[in-house]
C-alpha cells in the first residue's frame, strides 16, 4: 500500500511536469526528459505482475497521463519499434482504466 | 465475493458516447462504432490521438459555442488509432461530442452512466448555433448501428432523411414505422442559477456593467464617509486649530469633549452656546455645520451651508445605488421568468421505428433538439 501511494505521488508529480514542459514549449530536451521518465515508470508499473496499474492510477490520471504522452510521441515519435510496443501497450492500459 | 464497487463523482465525469466512423474505400465502406470518451478537465482541449486535434478542433469549438460556454475544457478520447484508415471524415462525430459535453454540463451525466450503450450518434455540427449538417456514409453506418444489439436508438442528420427512408424502403425484411413529425414536451430539470448568482452574472456581463458596477461600489463606501467621517476629514485636513460640527447638536457633551481634545479652552467651551445654535437653525428649518476656530486661545464659530458639493454628490450616489440595485433586480427577476418559458418549449422531430428489433431512428437538425430528445427518453 505504502508502495502503491509512492508511486502515484510520483507519477502526478512527473505529469504535472511534463504538463509544464509541454506548455513552456522549449527546452525541447526537458519536455523529452520528463516525458520519458513517466512513460518509463508507467511501463515499469504496468508490466509488474503484482502490481496492476489499474489500482494505482485513477481515471483522471490515466487520461491526462495518456493525452500528455500521445502528444509527445506525436511530435517526436519512437526511439524504434521497442517503443512502440510499449506505448500500445500502455496506451490500451490507460484506456481500459478510464474507459471502464 | 463479489464486491460492487459505487460510481464516485469523479468517476461520472468520464462520459462515454457511442460514434458511427465510416472505414475502407469510399465506394465499400463499413461503419464502425467507436465508444469516445469525454472528460472535462479545465485547462484546455484535448484529442486522444492528438494527431487529430486540428481535425477536430473546429468542431469541438462549435459545440462550445452552441453552449455559450468558453471556460469549460475537455479531453476527447476518439478511441481511433493512428493507421485507422477512415473514409469519412471527423466531422461527423460531432453529434457523439455534443451529447458528451451536454451530459458533462447537466446533471443527467449520471443517467446518461446506466443507458449509454443504447444510443450511438453521427452528424456534423456546421456552425456556433449547433447546426446539424448532412453526413457521409450515413447508409453504411447505419447499417452498423442496426445489426449492434445493444443500441436502441441512432441519432442521423435531417438532412440524410430522405437517403435513409429510400434505403430502408428497399429492404425487404424489416418491419418499420415512419412517425410522423412529433412534439415532446420539455421538462427541464436543469438548476438555473441562484438568484444572487445571476444578479453577478448581469452585474458583470459586458464592460459597461463592470464599469457600472465599480461606480456603484464606490457611490456604497463614500456615502458613509460622507454622513458619519466627513467631519473628521474636514478637520483633519484643517488640522487641531478647526473642527467642524454637524448642526442640529445632537450630544452637547460629546461636543465639547471632542474640541477640549482637541486643545480648545475650557473656560471658553463651557460658554458656547451650542443648544441655542440649534434651536436657532430648527426654527428656520434650516440645517447647517458649525466650523469651530481656535484663535490664539479665543474661540470663533461660523456657521456654514452644509448644502455643499459633497452633499450633493451623496444624494446622487445614494439614487445610484437604488436605481442600480432595482434595475438589476428586475432584469434578474425577468430573465428567471424567461427560463421558465423556456421550460415549457417543445421539441419537433421525425423518427423511423423498426417494430421487430426495437430500434428508433432520429432525425435531428441541430444540438438543442438532438439533446432534448436524449433528454426527453432517459429522464
Amino acid at each position: 500500500m505504502v508502495k502503491d501511494m509512492l508511486s502515484l505521488e510520483d507519477i502526478e508529480i512527473d505529469l504535472e511536469e511534463l504538463k509544464r514542459a509541454r506548455k513552456e514549449g522549449l527546452p525541447i530536451a526537458d519536455w523529452r526528459k520528463t516525458a520519458l521518465r513517466l512513460f518509463i515508470k508507467l511501463c515499469i508499473n504496468g508490466e509488474e505482475a503484482s502490481c496492476d496499474l489499474s489500482k494505482i492510477l485513477s481515471k483522471k490520471l490515466a487520461i491526462e497521463s495518456m493525452a500528455e504522452l500521445d502528444s509527445y510521441f506525436n511530435i517526436f515519435g519512437f526511439v524504434g519499434d521497442g517503443e512502440k510496443h510499449k506505448w500500445q501497450k500502455l496506451s490500451n492500459q490507460l484506456r481500459m482504466i478510464y474507459s471502464s | 465475493m463479489a464486491k460492487v464497487v459505487k460510481s464516485t463523482q469523479d468517476d461520472l465525469l468520464f462520459i462515454k458516447v457511442k460514434a458511427i466512423l465510416v472505414t475502407g474505400n469510399d465506394s465499400s465502406g463499413v461503419g464502425n462504432i467507436h465508444n469516445i470518451v469525454v472528460f472535462p478537465n479545465n485547462q484546455e482541449h484535448m484529442v486522444i490521438p492528438s494527431r487529430f486535434f486540428n481535425s477536430l478542433r473546429s468542431t469541438i469549438e462549435r459545440v462550445m459555442s452552441s453552449h455559450s460556454d468558453h471556460d469549460q475544457k475537455f479531453t476527447i478520447d476518439t478511441a481511433l488509432k493512428d493507421d485507422d484508415n477512415l473514409c469519412d471524415d471527423f466531422n461527423s462525430m460531432g453529434l457523439s461530442i455534443a451529447i458528451g459535453i451536454e451530459s458533462c454540463l447537466n446533471d443527467w451525466n449520471e443517467v446518461w452512466e446506466d443507458v449509454w450503450e443504447e444510443w450511438c450518434f453521427t452528424g456534423e455540427v456546421k456552425d456556433s448555433q449547433g447546426v446539424i449538417g448532412e453526413i457521409g456514409g450515413a447508409r453504411a453506418k447505419l447499417e452498423t448501428a442496426i445489426e449492434a444489439k445493444k443500441i436502441r436508438y441512432i441519432m442521423i442528420p435531417s438532412e440524410n432523411r430522405q437517403e435513409i427512408t429510400n434505403w430502408i424502403k428497399r429492404k425487404q425484411n424489416i418491419n418499420y414505422k415512419v412517425n410522423p413529425s412529433r412534439s415532446i414536451g420539455i421538462k427541464d430539470t436543469g438548476k438555473s442559477p441562484y438568484f444572487f448568482s445571476r444578479l453577478w452574472t448581469l452585474s458583470t456581463s459586458n464592460i459597461f456593467m463592470w464599469f457600472a458596477l465599480i461606480i456603484w461600489s464606490l457611490s456604497v463606501a463614500y456615502l458613509p464617509i460622507r454622513y458619519f467621517l466627513w467631519d473628521n476629514f474636514q478637520s483633519l485636513k484643517q488640522g487641531d486649530t478647526h473642527i467642524t460640527i454637524n448642526l442640529p447638536v445632537k450630544n452637547p457633551k460629546k461636543v465639547r469633549e471632542r474640541l477640549l481634545n482637541s486643545g480648545f479652552p475650557h473656560d471658553q467651551i463651557k460658554d458656547i452656546p451650542l443648544l441655542r445654535l440649534s434651536e436657532r437653525l430648527v426654527e428656520t428649518n434650516k440645517t447647517g455645520r458649525v466650523l469651530f476656530k481656535n484663535r490664539d486661545g479665543v474661540i470663533e464659530f461660523e456657521i456654514i451651508n452644509s448644502r455643499d458639493l459633497t452633499l450633493i454628490l451623496s444624494y446622487i450616489c445614494g439614487g445610484y445605488i437604488v436605481l442600480f440595485v432595482a434595475i438589476l433586480v428586475i432584469a434578474s427577476l425577468r430573465k428567471e421568468s424567461g427560463n421558465i418559458v423556456h421550460k415549457s418549449l417543445s421539441i419537433n422531430y421525425d423518427s423511423i421505428h423498426f417494430a421487430d428489433m426495437d430500434k428508433e431512428i432520429m432525425f435531428v437538425d441541430n444540438i438543442k433538439q438532438a439533446e432534448s430528445i436524449v433528454k426527453y427518453k432517459i429522464c
